[in-house]
């Protein structure tokens, strides 16, 4: 059932080159849009260039510009600020390449009122969305739970357009992990299992609690720009099959730290970039590779939390226990 | 000469000039005398000893000629002791005003005017103190081992007794001087004693003393003073041994020259009068050689009258005129002896000698005539014909030899100066001195005016002109002309008249025969606007002229400028049909000399129309004879059958000079084959007398060039390779008639067009293309073209021939040859990434000449369009202003004409990018911008967003998008330029290099440095690689890495990286001055944020000089580093420079820039700052508030730029008081910058200090000062 006041202030835009192939595109977007998930602009990207875009900038459940700028000019800043998402989840997907966990598949960037998301489709094309959050103004730390809907919907939209072109689901945040599918592999010996450490910080038991094989597998704190603590299970038994003789514990642990210590550079960056489109710094980052995903949890200026998981079908599962994770310890911090 | 000398001494008399006191006359009397000796033929050398002023040197300077190292002339030993070496370095003395004297170690040589006779002299220079030691009998002995018949020495006065002494060994005579004054009269008289009594080998002692007036015989006290003192001398007994008297009194008459001069008496006074210090002087030689020598030669009443003028005793009006007769090939002597004659003083015309004219010029005048062989047939080889007054035979008409000409005439040596073997100087020397005239000390005036002297080597003469034509002959008329209107500072001057007639020919044998007197000469094709831009871009280089303008423009200025390396140039402007292409290429001012011609009517207006007819019946016939060796009436049959037309002459000439060799190899006798030719060609002419008027070329009114070309082309079919030379000929008619260059007619693609021309295979045309040259050689021989084989290396056809050419064939053959030449031009043209490859520049070059002649702009040819596409790029890439304003032109009108509206074709949208490029490059960013979008979503459209066009039209948007300070969406573009070209052609590409650069320079410019830092120092990492070390290329993305690392705060990282990239550049034999200016300009800015505040502004000072000397004030590179150094300036405690600089830099910004550009903002918050260090508050806040809501508006208020302003801006308003107003608007941006800079940014770590310092402020705790860090404006 569509929102008749929703399908009135639809406008879209077509770049120059305006493909057949686009028509079936364009109509998933707009079946996003019109769903009232609380999406309100949506673009297609080749290559960081600009397909199509959709927007809902008219409907009162757009939020109101920061400035006095006017829907075109909204439109502009969308499009613009969607395209750098492009380039930074581009360059961060080569990045990634050396963690061997896959391509980036879905980058969500999250701030005090908005929500951002860019998954890659196929190849050089990226679907790019922007959501409000609602009322989260109050909180330090973000919350996922208050943007799942959106965050699934995205997710969805991935999956379509790729269905369309006959490729399988990638499972974007792990949504659809099948609970019919394969059981999840016996508890070998989780009880004599020591999480590895670096750092001397005593650890509270609600952070090592979230982290074992079917959900969190490493984290790490930093703090001042440098690394607090880390601590994982990446040697667990039960994650045997993530490694091989190309890529061990230890050299995947020194990749994460490596990467940890780059993501508040990242979250700055990408949140300048966002900054004309949505307002405020960015509290969570999701990295959503093929092989699981990374997290960036903001918790004070200075201060972040940065998680991993390698299962992607426990993206979602992983993200909400981050989140936990990251209010204990921005309250105890 | 023959010179009698004493056969029994056969040694030199060595007299000594004595005297007991100054102001004797004595050196007066040794100049006098040498002078008369020497007019007598007796070899003399004069010593200058007495360093008192006025010295001998003085009084002879007038009649100097030569100057010459002492010791060739005297020997080593002898030359050291009489001008001994001083040990103090020849600098100058430190007094201001220091007496004249002549130059140690040198021989002077003087003139005895009117006469062939001259005298040398040595002496002592001002800085040598103290008469030479030495053995004076060793001297003695070396001076009479010399040839010379006299040695006179002027002595020091005031002679200690060693002095005297060595006087006395020294000489043989002995000259006592002495002033009208009793108690010198008796210290000469002692003197005389001292002298007679230790001349060990005897001594004849003469008393001269002076007498202030000179009495009747008989009267008078003090002369009857001087014989009392002197009375022992001349009571010696005399009469013992024959010979010469041992002692004598000459009374000599005080000087009474009414002048400040020196005066030579021999050559004021009038001869025979009895009380005249002349008369003095000739007794005193008369008494020295014993009666042998009595009167002085007479000195002409001319030379007299001139010198009594120079010396100013004289006024001018007695002074005759001096003519200088030349015939007009010598013009360059003439007009040097003209400046000569005039600087000493006198009136002298110029008189350019022909049969029958007479000249104009009174009795009395002087002539000079440049001697040469043409002025000999005209005037007679006694020159007879020069006399103003046939009758008179008194007249004074003196030859001068000049180097160059051959005259073998008899002519009597003292009517002759010769000029052959002398410098400028001595030249002068030579001619003034014979005339009696004297040059000024001192060059005067303005010198730019004196014309130069004509046989001086070694002068460097930027000189482009075509080789002289060996056979140009007359038109002295009109080099007459045009040199006179030059000279006379009238202005440019123009030589019009029809085709064929002459008039680069003119201006050609102009160029070569004035060449001497300009520092530059330069020739300008200029039938375009383009080609005069080239021509003088060519000039630019060649006198390293720049300017931020473009080359043209600089080039102009540099012409232009008073006190410029080039003051004295010519430029000749040729075939410049319409005034217009001349508009603003032309100097405004200076010293120079502007030669035009054109075939223009003198309806364009272009300036002092000087027409030029035909050759004159003379002229043609001597051309004729002089290259066939024709009768005299052979030759005027022909030049009145070519109605004296110079190129129609000059096909006939070869036509006849082939028939000639033709007929001489089918063995009809040489003299026979030429009149034969003659014969024939008068018939042939005879036989096509029905002129078609379609053979008329534009501007001719006569058919005689078409009539003789059409003989010459029937000739040559019956000549081997002869028809090939005529479809080369046909197709070099659409060519550049300033040459075409011999690579590109004998390329493969213009070969094969050759040959489908010629209706030949062309494989085997290609197989023999050796024969090429076969086929070069014989059009040249027929005179349809001239072909260059030496450096040049290029083929020359005139424009009349090119349009006969073009005009006699039929509409469709016509019609192919065009097609074929621009399908040949295409074709020679390199790929498209050769393009971008300087190693093709010189094909372009050569291109570009043919591209508007050739009407390539005109033509559909798809290749043809690619070739100017191509052509406009590699314009583009020349980095010349100037080129590229007129490359817009071109481009653009090719757009129009290209532009199908709706559907544009791939070439049209290429033009489009290259004309966007122009746009670009010339700062119309707004222009570019619309083409680039034009182009980028018609190609996207139409060809994806993967196409390497579509690339390179995004690639141009981005920067145009840049140029506008539309920062982010520049970004965005780059990030899809980057990466589409990384798809594309991969990391290594130089088109994904460049992405790359482009993008690192829009992150910055969005203030994102860590990105710009690491997109860096991938550049630099694979430049490394792919480049090495010795690149030039690797450290300029070194210098950005560098430059990022500053931004990103890391001062001691940048500092490091930016020298070790200067260090390398600078040890690069390949790197540029641009480059080392570029790392320089980043590293004082990162010196200056570390503090080192003295080095910085050291580095920024040469930096902005470097910048402005090579790119110019107006330049961006130039302008950012002016606001750095004016930073600089500020950090040193000089704030008000800093405010001056920074408000020239802010208005050249409002000027170039967009409105709200962000660097406008920049310069606007710097000044802003440098206000507050003036303690301008109101001013600061001003200008911070205006640069704040700019950057906040353009780049939004995360910006680093727009954080820093508010940092500054905060601090204008606590420094000014208001720290409430401070202090919200600083923690906000703090706040700011924490979130999306982080902690330890730059930005933040400033707004964090002041902050606290505003804070201190609020609470009155002193401590933390206001931070005052200003932006640097990057290069964009």
């Amino acid at each position: 059932m569509t929102d008749p006041e929703l399908r009135d202030a639809l406008v879209e835009e077509t770049a120059e080159q305006d493909v057949p192939g686009f028509l079936k595109k364009r109509d998933l977007c707009r079946g996003l849009l019109l769903s009232g998930c609380g999406v309100y602009h949506v673009a297609h990207y080749t290559t960081g260039v600009l397909d199509f875009a959709l927007d809902l900038f008219a409907h009162p459940s757009a939020p109101p510009p920061d400035d006095e700028a006017d829907p075109p000019q909204r439109r502009e800043a969308h499009r613009r600020v969607g395209a750098q998402l492009v380039y930074r989840a581009s360059e961060l997907n080569r990045r990634l390449g050396e963690l061997h966990t896959g391509a980036l598949i879905r980058t969500v960037v999250q701030t005090r009122t908005g929500l951002v998301f860019c998954n890659s489709v196929v190849g050089n094309e990226h679907v790019v969305g922007f959501a409000a959050v609602p009322g989260a103004d109050a909180e330090a730390v973000a919350d996922p739970s208050r943007v799942s809907v959106v965050d699934q919907a995205a997710a969805h939209l991935a999956t379509d357009l790729r269905r369309l072109l006959r490729q399988q689901s990638q499972n974007p945040g792990g949504w659809d992990a099948d609970p019919n599918g394969e059981p999840a592999p016996a508890v070998a010996s989780a009880d004599d299992f020591q999480p590895h450490r670096t750092g001397s910080t005593t650890l509270d038991g609600a952070v090592t609690a979230a982290l074992h094989p079917g959900g969190l597998h490493y984290l790490s704190h930093h703090r001042m720009g440098d690394q607090a603590w880390a601590v994982d299970v990446l040697g667990h038994p039960d994650l045997d099959q993530f490694f091989n003789r190309g890529v061990t514990v230890a050299d995947r642990r020194d990749r994460y730290q490596r990467l940890a210590g780059d993501l508040s550079l990242l979250a700055l960056q990408v949140g300048r970039d966002l900054r004309r489109a949505v307002a405020g710094d960015v509290t969570r980052l999701v990295l959503d590779v093929e092989m699981g995903a990374v997290y960036y949890y903001r918790l004070s200026p200075d201060d972040y939390l940065v998680g991993v998981t390698l299962e992607q079908d426990s993206v979602a599962v992983a993200d909400a226990e981050m989140a936990t994770v990251a209010r204990r310890l921005s309250a105890a911090g | 000469m023959n010179i009698s000398r004493d056969e029994t001494t056969g040694v030199a008399t060595i007299v000594s000039f004595v005297s007991p006191a100054d102001d004797t006359g004595r050196s007066s009397a040794v100049a006098n005398v040498a002078w008369i000796l020497a007019g007598n033929g007796k070899k003399v050398l004069a010593v200058d000893w007495c360093p008192k002023t006025p010295r001998v040197y003085d009084f002879l300077r007038p009649v100097q000629v030569d100057a010459v190292a002492a010791d060739q002339r005297l020997g080593e030993e002898l030359a050291a002791v009489l001008t001994p070496a001083t040990d103090a370095p020849p600098v100058p003395p430190a007094t201001v005003i220091a007496p004249v004297a002549p130059e140690q170690g040198i021989l002077y040589r003087y003139a005895v005017s009117g006469s062939t006779a001259t005298f040398s002299m040595v002496g002592l220079g001002a800085s040598t103190d103290g008469l030479p030691t030495g053995d004076a009998a060793r001297i003695r002995q070396l001076l009479q081992q010399t040839d010379y018949d006299y040695v006179l020495i002027d002595a020091p006065v005031d002679l200690s007794a060693p002095g005297i002494t060595h006087s006395a060994v020294l000489s043989d005579v002995a000259v006592v001087c002495m002033p009208p004054r009793r108690l010198s009269v008796q210290h000469a008289a002692g003197l005389a004693k001292e002298l007679q009594q230790r001349a060990t080998g005897g001594i004849r002692v003469l008393a001269a003393p002076t007498l202030h007036e000179f009495p009747e015989p008989g009267h008078g006290g003090s002369r009857d003073y001087v014989r009392q003192a002197f009375a022992w001398l001349l009571e010696k007994p005399a009469g013992d041994a024959p010979g010469p008297a041992s002692a004598g009194i000459v009374e000599v008459p005080a000087h009474n020259y009414d002048t400040f001069d020196d005066v030579l008496s021999v050559l004021a006074d009038e001869p025979d009068d009895a009380n005249s210090p002349l008369t003095a002087y000739e007794r005193i030689t008369e008494w020295i050689t014993g009666g042998e020598v009595t009167r002085a030669a007479p000195v002409p009443e001319r030379i007299r009258r001139r010198y009594r003028h120079a010396v100013l005793l004289e006024p001018a009006e007695n002074l005759g005129d001096i003519a200088v007769a030349y015939d007009p090939v010598d013009r360059p002597w003439a007009d040097w002896i003209g400046g000569q004659l005039r600087r000493a003083g006198v009136r002298s015309h110029l008189w350019a000698v022909r049969p029958g004219a007479q000249p104009g010029f009174g009795p009395e005048t002087t002539v000079l005539a440049v001697l040469s062989p043409d002025l000999a047939e005209t005037a007679g080889t006694a020159l007879a014909g020069l006399r103003p007054n046939a009758a008179d035979l008194s007249a004074e008409v003196l030859g001068v030899l000049v180097a160059g000409e051959a005259w073998r005439e008899p002519f009597g040596p003292e009517r002759v100066v010769d000029l052959r073997a002398a410098d400028a100087v001595r030249a002068q020397s030579l001619l003034l001195s014979q005339l009696g005239l004297i040059a000024p000390a001192q060059p005067a005036g303005d010198l730019r005016n004196v014309p130069r002297f004509p046989a001086e080597a070694d002068r460097r003469v930027r000189f482009n002109v075509p080789p002289r034509n060996p056979s140009f002959v007359g038109r002295d008329d009109y080099l007459e002309r045009l040199r006179d209107h030059l000279t006379s500072e009238d202005g440019p001057v123009t030589l019009t008249g029809g085709a064929g007639v002459g008039k680069s020919e003119l201006a050609r044998e102009f160029a070569h025969r004035f060449a001497y007197d300009y520092d530059v000469v330069w020739w300008i094709p200029a039938q375009d606007r383009e080609t005069v831009q080239t021509g003088l871009g060519a000039l630019a280089n060649e006198i390293k002229a720049v300017d931020s303008t473009g080359a043209a423009e600089a080039a102009l200025k540099a012409l232009a400028a008073a006190d410029g390396a080039f003051q004295r140039w010519l430029l000749i402007y040729d075939n410049a049909d319409d005034a217009d292409v001349l508009t603003g290429l032309r100097p405004r001012d200076g010293a120079g000399h502007v030669l035009i011609t054109s075939r223009d009517d003198g309806s364009s207006g272009l300036p002092s129309p000087l027409e030029v007819a035909a050759l004159t019946g003379d002229e043609s016939v001597a051309m004729l004879r002089r290259v066939l060796g024709i009768s005299t009436e052979d030759a005027r049959s022909i030049a009145v059958a070519l109605e004296h037309l110079p190129l129609a002459l000059r096909l006939a000439t070869a036509w006849m000079r082939q028939r000639a060799l033709g007929l001489e190899r089918g063995g009809v006798p040489s003299l026979e084959a030429v009149g034969q030719g003659v014969r024939e060609l008068l018939a042939a002419l005879d036989g096509q007398s029905d002129e078609d008027p379609g053979e008329r070329i534009p501007g001719s009114h006569t058919s005689s060039v078409a009539r003789v070309l059409r003989i010459t082309l029937a000739a040559l079919r019956a000549t081997p390779f002869g028809e090939l030379a005529i479809r080369l000929a046909e197709l070099s008619a659409f060519l550049s008639p300033e040459g075409i260059g011999l690579p590109l007619l004998r390329s493969t693609s213009m070969l094969t067009q050759l040959a489908a021309a010629s209706g030949w295979d062309a494989d085997d045309l290609l197989l023999d293309a050796g024969e090429v040259d076969l086929v070069l050689t014989v059009g040249a021989r027929f005179a349809l073209y001239d072909v260059d084989w030496g450096h040049g290396s290029a083929l020359r056809m005139h424009r009349a021939i090119q349009v006969l050419l073009r005009g006699a064939a039929p509409e469709a053959e016509r019609c192919e040859r065009h097609r074929q030449v621009l399908r040949g031009l295409a074709g020679y043209a390199p790929t498209d990434p050769e393009a971008d490859d300087s190693r093709y520049a010189a094909v372009f070059d050569e291109l570009q000449q043919h591209l508007i002649p050739s009407g390539a702009l005109e033509s559909d040819d798809r290749t043809v369009r690619h070739w100017v596409v191509k052509q406009v790029r590699h314009l583009y890439l020349s980095n010349d202003s100037d080129a590229w304003r007129s490359a817009l032109l071109l481009a653009t009108a090719a757009c129009e004409r290209w532009d199908g509206g709706d559907e544009i074709d791939q070439l049209t949208m290429r033009m489009f990018v290259q004309t966007a490029n122009l746009h670009r490059a010339l700062g119309n960013y707004q222009e570019a911008l619309l083409l680039d979008e034009r182009v980028l979503s018609e190609q996207r459209r139409r060809y994806g967003l993967r196409h390497f066009r579509t690339l390179v039209a995004g690639r141009g948007r981005g920067g145009d998008l840049r140029g506008l300070g539309r920062f982010e969406d520049a970004l965005v573009e780059d990030q899809a330029t980057f990466k589409g070209f990384r798809e594309l052609v991969g990391d290594d590409h130089p088109n994904t290099r460049m992405a790359v650069n482009n993008l690192g320079i829009s992150f910055l410019l969005t203030g994102d440095a860590p990105e710009a830092l690491r997109l860096a120092r991938l550049e630099r990492d694979r430049r490394m690689l792919l480049f090495g070390p010795e690149d030039p290329r690797t450290w300029r993305a070194s210098c950005q890495v560098g430059t990022c690392e500053r931004e990103v705060g890391a001062y001691d990282l940048s500092l490091a990286t930016l020298r070790e990239a200067l260090a390398r550049i600078h040890e690069l034999p390949t790197g540029s001055l641009l480059d080392e200016l570029r790392i320089n300009r980043s590293l004082a800015v990162t010196e200056r944020r570390l503090g080192l505040t003295i080095p910085a502004k050291k580095r920024s000072t040469e930096t902005y000089s470097g910048y402005v000397k090579n790119l110019g004030e107006d330049h961006p590179l130039t302008r950012g580093s002016l606001l750095s150094l004016a930073t600089d300036y500020y950090r040193a405690g000089d704030a008000g420079i800093a405010v001056k600089s920074a408000m020239r830099c802010l208005r050249g910004y409002e000027r170039k820039l967009a409105p709200g550009h962000p660097f406008t903002a920049v310069c606007s918050v710097d000044l802003g700052l440098f206000q507050r260090g003036m303690k301008e508050f109101d001013q600061a806040v001003w200008y911070g508030e205006r640069g704040l809501r700019s950057l906040r508006a353009k780049l939004g208020d995360a910006h680093p730029w727009t954080l820093a302003a508010t940092t500054a801006q905060a601090g204008h308003l606590a420094a000014r008081g208001d720290v409430d107003g401070a202090l919200p608007m600083q923690e906000e941006a703090h706040g700011v910058a924490l979130r999306y800079l982080g902690r330890s940014h730059p930005v933040t770590v400033d707004a964090a200090a002041n902050l606290t310092a505003i804070r201190a402020l609020r609470d009155g705790t002193p401590g933390a000062a206001l931070t005052d860090t200003d932006i640097d404006v990057p290069q964009s």
